[in-house]
């Protein structure tokens, strides 16, 4: 009996509602319709978050005391949006890049524009090296949570190695430019092959020199044993132990360290390559950039694609995604842009290509800016109206934006475990005059409309 | 195959005195409300007859729309270069008041379909902003047919430029204040008769250009108007009307936000494209963000269609779905203030000018 009420005693102390520790705050998001992405809607439904993650996502979610409730009655929640294209942070620039250019070494932390961004729902942005030129260099995934420490504003460094292939300087692309930059990119990766498989060589020479080099120690630690002095008897001399080394290995030489073809070679490692975007935009670009991946094995994904859906097939077959942008351009169309079209996203999906849909704000595409996200519903609400579903329109700007960016096991959707990002919306994403009520990055209110 | 079928529908000769009815879905009027279930009769480019008990005369080609259609009249952009940006203006002088825009358009440019094929059946081509005076402003109807044969008006209103760009070295004038010293002299010896828009951006240009418009009593309209979130009281007490935008993704939430500051003030205004700085087709996105960012509905859909329409002194023809008006009118699959919603049919002068290609 004693030990019954022990056991009681001992269950009931285990199953105690966890005490969060007084740093997480616990916030109830209440009576939602929730757009999960990940599964079906919701209606009515609950969200509750737990310092910087979800909980739990569903009907009927019991309250923990002491939560923050929210009251969503009426309101509309999606997953914080994800741009697969931005320029926050590092801007544009005129210069040429390299592969190890970096576009964390261009941020400037205190630029606020992340403000008017966060504002219309965006809370996750890739950026890439604000660079012209055939090589560009390694992008950033940038959670927009409001720090000014870059390191933590960095969600992931070197989370791609961007290419643009067959866009002049001018205004001039010609079929000799693309082609000129295929070699270029093609001659960066065979460079790097060859760097790699130096660095393998010494690698295995080392981990080979380090054995060898023990093995040496050891033996000379042996006492020389000094023959006896009585006459050596009259059989054959003892044979020479074959695994005994007779000199002291020799360390082998490291070859000179390359940042450049260490970049590029981090997308030519076959355990875990590097994501590789290639800024393509007519159907021969396209293929030269499909070229490169299958002569090096990349894992490629085509940025832009102006045309892309006139070759949308061949994509399909090589299971080469798309990140599909901008959809809306300004200004007159530079040469690359003339077979713009909004209906690329819708037909590309419908010939079974992978695609996200991303701002893309340069400057060649008229008035791009940093703060060109705000309209990344919009340019989904485009792409949708051209024949994208409005659950595909949604997930190409939340989960299969992560997906694209090798993110979604964190962000893109609203699922317990994930990090809280989440807006909450007066109405359906896509209406008229639908309006933002409020952001959540990471736990945190972001943005709340007045 | 789709593409023949839309050929044929393009061509298949519609007579005058044909009666195309259009019945179903939901219109919306601007001038009266909206109506559902209701019929527009349209004979000899005109509407005849628009309302919930009218009766479809027989012999007429029925267009019934699918559930969850809606009619609104064509859209018209009130300050555009499209099809004529490499010449906006004549840079030799810069007092150009006889100058027509409309001379510098090239009917077959690929823009202007894309432009009909967004809902947009009515488009003022204005003259740069390098020019103090910068010439005529001209309304053309994008009715597919040659040039001379778009002409609504030739010389809908002269444009004057309160901007930074009508400032050049080696000619008059170089400076601000020589510019609206040039102005006043001008307006004293010859003043300006109709309408006259104002570029005028930034808040003081605005300042700079009410006060022209109020001391030579202009019959003005006020152009780009980014900065008129800090000039409501001034617009609103010189009573001009603003051809807002356009609206790039790049602006400032206060410039996204002036427009409903504007509409909350009572002044009308109406959304211009200024393409190639943005195209025609993103006038709804411009009203979709501002709507966003707290513009009413109706004065968003006012904004496209009645407000330019009299700010280019027109709206007695265009502008509204009414029987006597000309039949310019855009069938779109749903609210055409969500920008999910597509066009299917552009009607222009009474012709199914852009049918959405079948997939």
């Amino acid at each position: 009996m004693r030990l019954a009420a022990l056991a009681v005693a001992v269950l009931s102390f285990v199953s105690l509602p966890r005490q969060d520790p007084p740093s997480k705050k616990v916030i109830a998001l209440k009576g939602a319709k929730i757009y999960t992405v990940s599964g079906a809607a919701i209606d009515a439904g609950t969200i509750l978050i737990n310092g910087r993650q979800i909980t739990a996502v569903g009907k009927d979610i019991a309250i923990p005391d002491g939560a923050t409730v929210i009251d969503c009655a009426g309101k509309v929640v999606i997953p914080g949006l994800v741009d697969v294209c931005s320029t926050l942070y590092v801007g544009e620039s005129d210069a040429p890049g390299a592969p190890e250019q970096d576009a964390y070494d261009a941020f400037d932390p205190f630029n606020e524009t992340w403000k008017e961004v966060v504002a219309a729902g965006v809370t996750t942005v890739y950026v890439n090296p604000p660079n012209r030129g055939v090589a560009n260099g390694l992008g950033v995934i940038v959670r927009l949570t409001g720090t000014t420490d870059p390191a933590k504003l960095a969600a992931r460094r070197a989370a791609a190695l961007k290419f643009t292939l067959g866009v002049g300087a001018a205004d001039s692309s010609a079929p000799q430019q693309r082609y000129q930059d295929y070699r270029t990119i093609k001659s960066m990766f065979e460079g790097a092959k060859l760097y790699r498989e130096t660095s393998d060589k010494y690698q295995k020479e080392l981990a080979e020199y380090e054995v060898k080099k023990k093995q040496w120690d050891e033996q000379q630690k042996q006492p020389k044993i000094d023959p006896p002095k009585t006459d050596p008897p009259k059989t054959d001399p003892p044979k020479a132990d074959p695994a005994r080394l007779t000199e002291e290995p020799k360390k082998p030489r490291k070859p000179a360290a390359d940042r450049r073809n260490e970049a590029l070679a981090r997308a030519l490692d076959p355990a875990n390559p590097l994501l590789v975007r290639i800024e393509a935009h007519t159907t021969d670009s396209i293929e030269y950039a499909l070229k490169l991946a299958e002569e090096f094995k990349l894992k490629l994904v085509i940025e832009q694609g102006t045309e892309a859906s006139r070759m949308a097939d061949v994509l399909a077959k090589a299971k080469v995604p798309v990140l599909v942008g901008p959809v809306v351009i300004y200004g007159l169309k530079r040469v690359e842009y003339l077979g713009h079209s909004t209906e690329s996203a819708a037909l590309l999906a419908k010939a079974g290509v992978e695609v996200a849909i991303g701002m893309f704000p340069t400057t060649r595409a008229g008035h791009g800016g940093p703060s060109s996200s705000r309209f990344l519903l919009e340019a989904a609400a485009i792409a949708a109206s051209k024949g994208l579903t409005r659950e595909q329109a949604l997930k190409a700007i939340t989960i299969d934006a992560a997906k694209l960016l090798g993110i979604q096991a964190s962000v893109g959707s609203l699922e317990a475990g994930k990090r809280a990002d989440i807006v909450i919306l007066n109405g359906e994403p896509f209406d008229a005059a639908t309006r933002v009520d409020r952001v959540i990055v990471d736990g945190e209110t972001q943005y709340e409309r007045k | 195959m789709k593409y023949l079928a839309f050929a044929v529908l393009l061509l298949a000769p519609q007579a005058q005195g044909d009666v195309i009815a259009i019945k179903g879905g939901k219109f919306l009027t601007v001038a009266n409300g909206d109506l559902e279930d209701a019929v527009i009769l349209i004979q000899n480019g005109k509407i005849s007859k628009i309302g919930k008990d009218v009766t479809i005369p027989a012999g007429a080609k029925v267009i019934e729309l699918p559930k969850g259609s809606v009619v609104t009249p064509g859209f018209i952009d009130a300050h555009s270069y499209l099809a004529s940006a490499f010449e906006v203006e004549e840079s030799t002088e810069s007092v150009t008041p006889d100058v027509k825009a409309i001379e510098a358009f090239s009917s077959d440019h690929p823009d202007v379909r894309a432009a009909l094929s967004s809902g947009v059946t009515m488009v003022a081509i204005a003259p740069g902003s390098g020019n103090l005076v910068g010439g005529r402003m001209g309304v053309l109807r994008l009715n597919g047919r040659r040039y001379d044969q778009m002409i609504v008006k030739d010389a809908a209103a002269t444009k004057l430029s309160f901007s930074n760009e009508a400032l050049r070295s080696d000619r008059e004038p170089t400076s601000r204040q020589g510019a609206m010293t040039l102005l006043r002299r001008l307006l004293k010896t010859k003043p300006i008769d109709g309408i006259v828009f104002l570029h005028a951006a930034a808040a003081d240009d605005i300042q700079r250009a009410i006060e022209i418009a109020t001391s030579f009593k202009l019959r003005a309209v006020l152009v780009h108007a980014d900065g008129a979130g800090e000039a409501i009281d001034a617009i609103k007490a010189a009573r001009l009307p603003v051809a807002f935008g356009p609206i790039f993704a790049s602006d400032k939430r206060e410039k996204l936000e002036a427009p409903g500051k504007l509409a909350k003030a009572g002044i009308s205004i109406a959304f211009v494209s200024d393409a190639p700085a943005t195209s025609e087709s993103q006038l709804r996105l411009a009203a979709a963000i501002a709507m966003k960012h707290g513009l009413d509905r109706d004065t968003a859909l006012r904004a496209l269609t009645m407000a330019p329409a009299e700010m280019l002194g027109l709206s007695d023809r265009v502008g509204s779905l009414e029987a006597g008006k000309d039949a310019d009118l855009v069938i779109y699959s749903g609210d055409p203030l969500s920008l999910t919603s597509d066009v299917e049919t552009v009607i222009v002068e009474g012709r199914i000018s852009f049918q959405k290609p079948k997939k």
